[in-house]
């Protein structure tokens, strides 16, 4: 009885999420599939005529997608030749593109830039084109290389020094009595993997966006300071960078607890519970220390993730598959701070 | 309609499906990855990767599908993802993990789960101007593959990927499933 109106709750609150959510305004779409004030997404990714990476200005503003602010143009449009009308030379009046965002310095920042313009800038990145050939040659020898190695690897585990590394942990095979896979409670992580390797393809594919999570939260908590009419709604971040709107990142967040609470119950595994069993047996059943730490790890999460760029899903998944290096470098620093983290507070028993 | 709430959704669907079938919306799961236990996280992501890379390099060589990607700025990607690590390995949860155990009943990543990120939400966009600008500009190579960044057939990176990824497969085969 108990379980089941817990239950209910949580259903309650996922709709009641979805319906505040279709409550926000729905991005405009242009041509390109990008949204329609992304001048960016169709300049940089297309790359038709990317831009980032020439000139002081553009370095440094190409983290958001203020192009209109400076140039102007028809951000609600849908085609190119639209899109582009009203165009205004951007250092005819320095002062007026600058001060649309920097209402307190623009001044000195005008000074700069028209005078970074005046100067030739420095010829960047096509001088310094790498060359394919011998390149794809070195990876080609460094491929042999690496299955060289992983054969030496597995004659060591199997014949030779290394086979007494082997952990013999006994594998907790899932029972399987089911025909219907859906109802299994514990798929191996290589069928889910592959799973999610293909549902990444498709929304790359079929939606032009790679996955992501973190971007949700901000957008809700964008949504939530401007419900409250706060100072900070009107930051550049959250007015210009981030805006709170109906984003596809937040309807994809939103599908998640749908899908895993149709995978627990069918696998019979759905259970209300305030602290998980591990956490318990190490710190203890008092719950607020628990819930302590989900909140500062949830603070900690989330303000990682936006420095880098985007968390698990969106930079070391989304990213790493099209082999961006900031999944990589992600990676990298999550798992050197985690295993050193989790040696720390599960010490003894790492 | 289709494109702006059908398809994501039913990804959302789709990938919280997942996660929780290979049981990383559970605490224990992404705990014991950085306690070299249970290397379940890993063999995850390594094959989503594994076969993403393909199909999408695929797609996009028969010009099917454009690349989308966030830039790669070599200090706040790994200082990022440090901060990250601590965070999970705190709280045993990421963005994604954590909508997936709210749909398993996971109270506590539906009530202080989601509100310490949407604090750390607000403290990021607070602090936007004095921290994220000045880490971002630094190494910063643009939204570009490394295929593009170093010059190399993509394929040749996937292969290497792949054959890192059996090989790590191959070490932690007995670790449980």
């Amino acid at each position: 009885m108990h379980r089941s109106r817990s239950l209910a709750a949580v259903i309650l609150t996922t709709l009641a999420t979805l319906l505040a959510l279709v409550a926000l305004p729905a991005p405009a779409l242009a041509d390109c599939g990008a949204d329609a004030t992304s001048c960016k997404s169709c300049h940089e990714g297309q790359q038709k005529l990317p831009v980032n990476q020439s000139g002081l200005w553009h370095t440094q503003h190409s983290f958001g997608d203020f192009c209109a602010n400076c140039h102007a143009g028809d951000t609600t449009a849908a085609e190119a030749p639209a899109a582009h009308a009203g165009m205004r030379p951007v250092l005819s009046d320095p002062n007026a593109a600058c001060a649309s965002c920097h209402a307190g310095t623009y001044e000195t920042l005008a000074v700069t830039y028209t005078k970074t313009k005046s100067s030739s800038p420095p010829p960047k990145a096509a001088a310094k084109l790498p060359d394919t050939g011998s390149r794809n040659t070195l990876f080609v020898i460094i491929n042999i290389a690496v299955l060289a190695a992983l054969a030496g690897l597995v004659w060591a585990f199997e014949r030779g020094p290394l086979g007494r590394f082997t952990v013999q942990t006994p594998s907790i095979t899932p029972v399987r009595r089911s025909w219907n896979p859906l109802s299994i409670k514990r798929w191996s992580p290589y069928a889910a993997g592959a799973g999610l390797g293909v549902v990444a393809v498709a929304a790359l594919w079929l939606s032009q966006q790679p996955l992501g999570s973190s971007g949700a939260y901000i957008t809700m908590a964008g949504a939530g300071l401007k419900a409250a009419g706060a100072a900070l709604s009107e930051s550049t971040y959250f007015k210009f960078v981030s805006p709170p709107s109906l984003t596809w990142q937040l309807l994809l967040v939103a599908g998640v607890p749908l899908g895993a609470l149709v995978s627990a119950l069918w696998g019979r595994n759905f259970r209300v519970e305030t602290a998980p069993d591990l956490w318990i047996r190490f710190f203890g059943e008092q719950r607020w220390k628990r819930w302590l730490a989900m909140f500062l790890g949830g603070i900690i999460l989330e303000y990682g993730a936006s420095i880098a760029g985007g968390c698990t899903s969106g930079l070391a998944i989304a990213g790493s598959l099209q082999l961006s290096g900031a999944g990589f470098l992600f990676i990298a620093g999550l798992f050197t701070t985690g295993l050193i983290t989790a040696k720390v507070l599960y010490r003894g028993n790492w | 309609m289709v494109q702006t709430y059908v398809l994501p959704i039913t990804f959302g669907v789709l990938f919280g499906f997942l996660l929780q079938k290979a049981g990383l919306s559970r605490n224990e799961k992404i705990i014991n990855v950085f306690r070299l236990r249970d290397m379940a996280v890993m063999k995850f992501m390594m094959t989503a990767l594994c076969v993403a890379m393909i199909g999408v390099f695929a797609l996009y060589d028969f010009g099917l599908l454009q690349l989308k990607m966030k830039e790669t700025y070599v200090l706040g990607n790994l200082l990022g993802g440090a901060i990250f690590g601590v965070g999970m390995a705190v709280a045993g949860f990421c963005p994604g993990t954590c909508a997936a155990g709210i749909g398993q009943g996971s109270i506590d990543y539906l009530i202080p789960g989601v509100l310490g990120f949407l604090a750390g939400a607000v403290l990021f966009g607070a602090t936007y101007q004095q921290v994220f600008i000045p880490i971002h500009a630094v190494a910063n190579y643009g939204p570009q593959p490394l295929s593009a960044l170093w010059g190399v057939n993509h394929w040749l990176l996937i292969l290497l990927f792949i054959q890192l990824s059996l090989g790590a497969f191959y070490v932690f085969r007995k670790r449980a499933v």
